[in-house]
């Protein structure tokens, strides 16, 4: 699973844009279930397993990542863009992004010609270029198109104490599991979404789970850990190597308190750990997929991952495991209406 | 090619002030030219015999901007500046801690779920790098005063431009390095040449100045990198990436050299720019002229993108041409 994730963090899928990851994924998952591509470009799959499935559940993790868009390109030969997904803009500064094969970096103003105040406070977003070192306007055009997509340059990295650095963990850590659940012995059917657009509004979760119409998801993401220097305990939300993260409520979902109890009991009992996410910001698929039709109920499991939507996301390598494993006990449980 | 070659490796190489990546690499293109040694500043030069007993010496501060570990955390070590890095810059930035092995780090920063935008920065010292050790292991590996610096391999961009760490100032290095290698390919050097690799430019022009004193040469061309022409700064400031090098005219500059450096250029069809300082270059030039009884000095600086980050970004031609240029001088100078 290390590999896949390896190979999915270094893909590009900037949200809109998710074309090559759904061709890994469909190539990966293609010999272990049926699956195709729905109209946005959602991978639907559907895996036979050994009993027909009491209840149908859902798997859902997203493939897009967040990064940058490409609006203009000025005579100069720099580049304007926008944002696509929430960025802060202290993460863009001097960064290096790669637009398809071309490399750019997001210029800054040299320090030394910068007045006091301007020496720390985060330039304007909307002011930022990208140089691909193009001399003019006509000379950027051999190389790029407006409405191209940008994503962070960012390598993937072992580290530490098993930790692992890599742009679009989020989600492309939750594809990796579903592809490993994919691939695993299953004792009952399953439906498998792998999402598109998550990052500008959970909208390729709204349709998939409209095809599948399953009676249960579970939405397996990453999620905002803060568990960092000088940010106090209370405020932390979660922590890396604690395990994977069960959330009450977030800014999309308030979750049902039966299936959250089932959650913390499930992992408990097969001895995984778990944490609950202490907040409520962020949203996920979730919230798109417990509103489907006359509703389904949706259970969101989380790694707990640093820096999310920087070109640094960090998670501890021991989280990976609880994520899986409470997900497919509570699977199995699901399945069999035993909830 | 063999000259971005170099560049990139240069620029690769680890080159806080007290790190030898960079001096390494240096050693070993300079070698071959003459006898190189080592100072107690940190910096490297070499001497070269010429013709001539006249002594040309090149200097190029190779030390680059970097940090320091002040403390060590529980996963996360903090850190001051060695030199001027942009602080803006470093929320997210990699970085490799130069400890008893190297050691990945990041620093921290907020996901925008947790945190709205907002337009002011912390001090550095108000910043962690998330080393992801806890603060045993992290002591066995990692020292207070260990040196930091951006782990960012220079890669090209379109056209001719190279885009880095520490290209302030390994371009200036390549440069005199080049312009010694092209000096020496004419069989003998015309005259004596003191390629001086200065450390400490960043903290003070600390290093040029004990290596000035110690070779104490007739003249001296300083090559560091300038401002390049971005939007929002003086455009008198800066000089445009591709367009040549630029020759400092200044009080501190010699002015003879500095039209001789001009003329070669109009002469050579060296495309070349004019960069005026009103006082202080802010370059070695500085500390050089005035060494013992003092050393005419010329100032040459290669036009560079985005100074004191992780993205320094410049136009190779500007380094050939500053090469080609400081070799042109050289041959007339001592004609």
């Amino acid at each position: 699973m290390m590999n896949t994730l390896k190979d999915l963090c270094l893909l590009d899928g900037v949200s809109g844009n998710e074309g090559k990851i759904a061709e890994y994924i469909v190539n990966k998952i293609a010999p272990y279930a049926e699956c195709y591509i729905d109209p946005l470009g959602n991978v639907i799959a559907h895996k036979k397993g050994t009993s027909s499935a009491k209840k149908r559940v859902l798997f859902d993790a997203h493939m897009d990542e967040v990064g940058l868009i490409i609006t203009g390109i000025k005579d100069d030969g720099m580049l304007t863009f926008s944002c696509i997904g929430g960025i802060n803009t202290e993460v863009l500064l001097a960064k290096r992004v790669k637009i398809g094969d071309v490399y750019g970096v997001i210029c800054v103003k040299p320090i030394h010609m910068l007045s006091g105040d301007e020496k720390k406070k985060v330039p304007d977003k909307e002011g930022l270029l990208i140089d691909i070192g193009a001399s003019s306007k006509a000379d950027a055009e051999q190389y790029i198109e407006i409405g191209d997509t940008a994503v962070f340059d960012s390598d993937y990295v072992e580290f530490g104490d098993n930790k692992i650095k890599a742009k679009a963990i989020d989600d492309r850590l939750g594809c990796a599991i579903l592809i490993d659940i994919i691939k695993s012995y299953l004792p009952f059917d399953a439906w498998f979404s792998f999402t598109v657009q998550e990052e500008v509004g959970l909208r390729g979760a709204k349709t998939a789970a409209f095809s599948v119409e399953p009676d249960y998801a579970i939405a397996i993401e990453a999620t905002t850990a803060c568990d960092i220097i000088d940010t106090p305990e209370n405020k932390s939300v979660c922590k890396l190597n604690e395990g994977a993260v069960v959330s009450f409520m977030d800014g999309s979902t308030l979750y049902e308190k039966a299936l959250f109890n089932s959650t913390i009991n499930t992992a408990n009992n097969i001895g995984k750990k778990i944490q609950v996410k202490r907040g409520t910001s962020g949203g996920n698929n979730a919230g798109a997929i417990h509103l489907t039709k006359s509703g389904v109920r949706t259970v969101s499991l989380s790694i707990p991952c640093r820096y999310l939507h920087s070109p640094e996301c960090v998670i501890d390598k021991r989280d990976i495991e609880s994520v899986k494993d409470i997900a497919v006990a509570l699977f199995e449980q699901m399945a069999d209406d035993k909830i | 090619m063999e000259l971005k070659e170099m560049l990139i490796k240069l620029a690769d190489a680890d080159g806080v002030t007290g790190l030898d990546g960079a001096l390494n690499v240096a050693e070993k293109e300079l070698s071959p030219l003459g006898k190189v040694s080592r100072d107690n500043m940190g910096g490297l030069a070499a001497e070269i015999k010429g013709k001539k007993d006249y002594t040309i010496l090149l200097d190029a501060h190779i030390d680059e901007i970097g940090m320091m570990v002040t403390a060590i955390d529980d996963g996360f070590i903090r850190v001051a500046k060695c030199g001027g890095v942009d602080v803006r810059t470093l929320i997210s930035q990699e970085v490799i801690i130069h400890g008893k092995e190297n050691i990945f780090g990041v620093f921290c920063s907020i996901p925008p779920h947790l945190k709205n935008e907002s337009n002011s920065l912390p001090d550095i010292d108000e910043m962690g790098i998330d080393i992801g050790l806890s603060k045993d292991e992290a002591e066995k590996v990692i020292s207070i005063g260990d040196r930091v610096s951006f782990r960012q391999k220079a890669v090209s961009l379109v056209n001719d431009r190279i885009t880095g760490k520490s290209l302030d100032n390994r371009a200036g290095c390549a440069a005199v390095i080049e312009s010694a290698k092209l000096l020496c390919a004419d069989g003998e050097a015309p005259c004596n040449i003191i390629v001086s690799l200065s450390a400490q430019e960043e903290l003070g022009l600390r290093g040029a100045k004990t290596a000035t004193y110690n070779y104490f040469p007739d003249e001296a061309i300083v090559v560091d990198v300038s401002f390049g022409a971005f939007q929002g700064i003086p455009s008198q400031k800066t000089g445009k990436l591709s367009k040549g090098p630029m020759i400092c005219i200044s009080p501190i500059t010699d002015r003879f050299m500095t039209n001789s450096l001009i003329d070669i250029c109009d002469e050579e069809n060296i495309p070349y720019q004019r960069e005026v300082c009103g006082s202080s270059t802010g370059t070695n030039a500085d500390t050089i002229s005035v060494t013992k009884s003092g050393v005419k000095t010329a100032l040459v600086s290669i036009p560079l993108l985005n100074m004191h980050t992780a993205a320094e970004t410049i136009s190779m031609s500007d380094v050939e041409n500053t090469a080609k240029l400081i070799a042109d001088y050289v041959r007339k100078a001592v004609k």
